[in-house]
């Protein structure tokens, strides 16, 4: 998004869709969050219309290269709306504009809801709050979310639901691991190890697909939101625990392995008490190396966005160089070291 | 064996984020990743290719990686035994080498439990 051109389209844009009279923006900023996203916070007095008033929104749209995989913007728009709907604490969406003579890509404007992402600060306990508060209510969170079942009507979006989640998220894996041109012996292992060891199917539901310190904001006092839908789809509710729970994921607090925040049995007891199921700890072993799995090949992909597609971010460049961690816990969780 | 971007390519990214004000603590760590590699040069994955080579026939690190690569592919190392433990001393070593520079906190860390 390029100022001011796009903030004169974007208002008027957010003046035609809420029927205002006039919708003028206070303040439009890039914000930290978001390596696959942009995301802009715009501050909006509307006269008249169905947002009047002033209003704190943010604005959610393509970065400049893709990784080519997850929902497009419609596609997260609607699995919002259906999580917000069931309860779960994420911000309201509101508007969606797949034009892309706006501001030249497709978006979704939603509501601001106040607290921080910065994983370092969630794990140091400056955010947060209690940190088995904390972790209650993201268990709390991410339960509602499995509570969402197929068949949903407001979830075309996402397609049939595999008969198989653990088959298909490995074969999703294996293709992206082909196209890299690279010998990559750590990850054919934990592909090896994880398509011999495949757990039995089980009845998929709603995972938010990226469930992560990070990709949540909260206050000093707690938890505020549950963010970023963009890898949302019909999967195992266990693939979203392993991927919480990845040592990726702990921002330097590796012996809390709950995100970070607390360590793995209390995450679990309060989720098993929020969602009535059981966690088998063979199941959620397979589905965390699945999780170091997928990140390895999704650290690839980001990282050519920057080498390949040429987008200057020294970030994704970075995260090439996550591979590693990746790996050591691919070896780790199948007992190779 | 080294993962891209390799360290010289890094120091390159890290004065160009610089110079268009990206984020201090993202610039700090490219440069010391490249430190890092540049400090341990040739010598640790030249250990490891004497290793793999050793066990599994004369190439360079890359040929030897992709044979590696397509045995445990085609199943030459599901069963255990001498040769399973032989691959996962081999992976390990390549792992903590890489990790050793890339993030040796998080190497540190991991290890400790």
């Amino acid at each position: 998004m390029s100022l001011p051109q796009d903030a004169a389209a974007l208002a008027r844009y957010l003046r035609e869709a809420t029927g205002a009279r006039q919708a003028s923006i206070r303040e439009l900023r890039r914000l930290p969050e978001g390596a696959v996203q942009e995301n802009w916070r715009v501050e909006v007095e509307f006269a008249g219309g169905d947002l009047d008033g002033s209003r704190s929104l943010v604005l959610r749209k393509d970065a400049a290269t893709s990784l080519g995989l997850g929902l497009d913007r419609a596609g997260e728009f609607q699995v919002a709306r259906t999580a917000h709907a069931a309860g779960v604490s994420t911000p309201e969406p509101l508007l969606l504009c797949t034009e892309r003579t706006v501001i030249g890509s497709p978006f979704f404007v939603m509501r601001r809801i106040s607290g921080e992402a910065a994983p370092q600060r969630i794990v140091s306990g400056a955010l947060g709050g209690e940190r088995t508060d904390l972790a209650a209510a993201l268990a709390r969170e991410m339960a509602a979310i499995h509570a969402v079942a197929p068949p949903c009507a407001t979830l075309a979006c996402l397609g049939a639901p595999p008969a198989d989640a653990a088959g298909a998220r490995l074969a999703q894996c294996a293709g992206l691991l082909a196209d890299d041109p690279e010998p990559h012996p750590v990850a054919e292992w934990g592909l090896r190890w994880l398509d011999r060891h495949r757990p039995p199917p089980a009845a998929p539901v709603l995972c938010h697909g990226d469930f992560r310190t990070g990709n949540f904001l909260a206050d000093d006092r707690g938890l505020t939101a549950i963010l970023d839908w963009e890898f949302a789809g019909w999967s195992d509710p266990d693939e979203d625990i392993g991927w919480f729970c990845l040592g990726c994921w702990r921002f330097g607090a590796y012996e809390r392995e709950a995100g970070g925040i607390v360590p793995r049995p209390v995450f679990i007891d309060a989720y098993e008490r929020a969602s009535w199921r059981r966690i088998d700890p063979a199941r959620l072993r397979w589905w965390e190396t699945m999780a170091a799995l997928r990140w390895l090949a999704l650290a690839l992909r980001q990282r050519d966005r920057a080498l390949i597609g040429g987008e200057l971010s020294l970030d994704l460049a970075l995260t090439g160089r996550r591979v590693a961690e990746c790996e050591f816990e691919i070896l780790k969780l199948t007992g190779a070291l | 064996m080294r993962d891209r971007p390799d360290g010289a390519s890094l120091r390159a990214l890290a004065e160009q984020a610089a110079e268009r004000g990206e984020a201090p603590e993202l610039v700090a760590r490219a440069r010391a990743i490249a430190a890092r590699e540049a400090a341990a040069g040739a010598a640790p994955v030249e250990a490891i290719r004497r290793e793999l080579a050793g066990r599994w026939g004369e190439g360079s690190i890359e040929e030897l990686l992709r044979r590696l690569a397509e045995a445990i592919r085609a199943g030459a190392f599901d069963a255990p035994g001498p040769e399973q433990r032989a691959l996962h001393r081999a992976l390990g070593a390549i792992t903590e080498q890489k990790l050793a520079e890339s993030n040796p906190d998080y190497l540190a860390a991991a290890r400790r439990r």
